[in-house]
């Protein structure tokens, strides 16, 4: 009796760590655009994985309104994807921006992102990221573009100026 | 850049015929001395119309077409063609600024949108309010050749964005030029334009990436 308990038991944790594994996954899958290889980049990840802000650029003179965001994701093996909003923005825009995502990603234990250009290692970079808790991680990639972002039921897409976007996700009419 | 010429000429006081009225029975009233910008030196939205709809643009070299996959990508390509000849011919600039180049900053500036969320810049090329005034400052830094009575909703419009943007960064390269003390490379000029050459910004890398993606994608 005692043996099956202990079995039962070790039944469920097994089952509890498998969960804990699924929701730290990190699944990226590649597709083509028309004449551009591999520039389309599905990524499933766990919130906790990512961070995002809005930096200043600090540009000079009538340029003093730039802002970039600048989103960072941990992939499964403890290196950092940045990427990027398209275009730069004015402080109050790129907040606005900021926000839309974060409503998607506190409220979700697993996110789908469409984004842009091909993943390539960027061996120049000496840029640590930190993620709360989990710690500081070197950038190794050259940014991507951000194009969407999916949850289970809500979607927030900044892709209008596109022709293509990522299998099952929607081009906005913005 | 610029041939030196006269741009400026004055016009002495004068008398001109008005309608009369019980204040000015006799119907003329005196104008003051005043200064008139030449023909040639300035461009306003009708003569912008004017030049646009009858330049030859058979022969002048034009950006590479449907290279990027965005949507709208080749809309301005006659007005960038247009525009980019027309200054590189009025300031004889040399090397001449590239239509790839200005397609590019164009994508990277506004993802080819006419009119991106921006409550600072406006249009498809971000030009601020600030450079919508310098542009049309007759003291002003580009005052040998300057724009006249553009307003900032005329900068929704490609057809006057398009102009004021070639210009202005006609204005950028000489003043990269004059910051670096060299002939600048496309990139240096765009980085001017976006007011990020000497800027001590750790970001002047990646502020860069989606130009540089942009017009390789271009040049290939």
């Amino acid at each position: 009796m005692i043996s099956l308990r202990n079995k039962f038991t070790s039944i469920i944790t097994l089952l509890f760590l498998v969960s804990c594994k699924t929701k730290d996954a990190f699944e990226i899958k590649v597709y083509n655009l028309n004449n551009e290889p591999n520039a389309l980049n599905l990524v499933t990840v766990n919130p906790k994985n990512i961070v995002h802000e809005c930096i200043f650029l600090n540009a000079e003179a009538e340029n003093k309104w730039r802002y970039q965001y600048m989103m960072y994701i941990l992939n499964d093996q403890k290196e950092v994807i940045p990427v990027m909003y398209a275009i730069h923005q004015e402080k109050s825009v790129c907040n606005e921006h900021l926000k839309k995502v974060e409503k998607i990603i506190k409220q979700n234990d697993l996110v789908k992102l469409c984004l842009r250009e091909i993943l390539k290692n960027d061996s120049t970079s000496a840029e640590y990221i930190k993620f709360g808790q989990l710690g500081k991680f070197p950038i190794k990639f050259e940014p991507l573009t951000f194009g969407s972002i999916c949850s289970a039921n809500k979607c927030y897409n900044s892709n209008s100026a596109w022709t293509h976007t990522c299998p099952g996700f929607q081009i906005s009419n913005d | 850049m610029a041939k030196k010429s006269k741009k400026i000429t004055i016009v002495h006081t004068h008398p001109r015929r008005v309608k009369p009225s019980v204040k000015n029975p006799i119907g003329v009233t005196i104008v003051d001395e005043h200064l008139r910008r030449l023909p040639g030196t300035y461009l306003d939205e009708l003569e912008i119309y004017k030049i646009a709809n009858s330049y030859k643009i058979k022969n002048i070299p034009r950006p590479s077409k449907n290279k990027l996959n965005m949507e709208g990508e080749n809309k301005c390509d006659d007005l960038i063609a247009i525009w980019t000849d027309y200054f590189n011919n009025l300031f004889s600039i040399k090397p001449p600024l590239d239509v790839d180049m200005i397609k590019a900053l164009v994508g990277s500036e506004s993802e080819f949108i006419l009119n991106p969320k921006n409550p600072v810049a406006i249009g498809i090329a971000q030009i601020t309010k600030e450079t919508l005034k310098i542009i049309q400052d007759p003291n002003g830094e580009v005052k040998g050749f300057i724009f006249n009575k553009i307003s900032q909703k005329d900068l929704k419009n490609p057809d006057i964005a398009i102009p004021v943007a070639v210009r202005w960064l006609a204005y950028k390269k000489e003043r990269a030029e004059s910051k670096l003390g060299r002939a600048a490379t496309h990139e240096e000029i765009i980085l001017e334009y976006k007011g990020l050459l000497k800027s001590k910004s750790d970001y002047k890398k990646n502020a860069l990436k989606k130009y540089r993606g942009l017009y390789d994608k271009l040049k290939k």
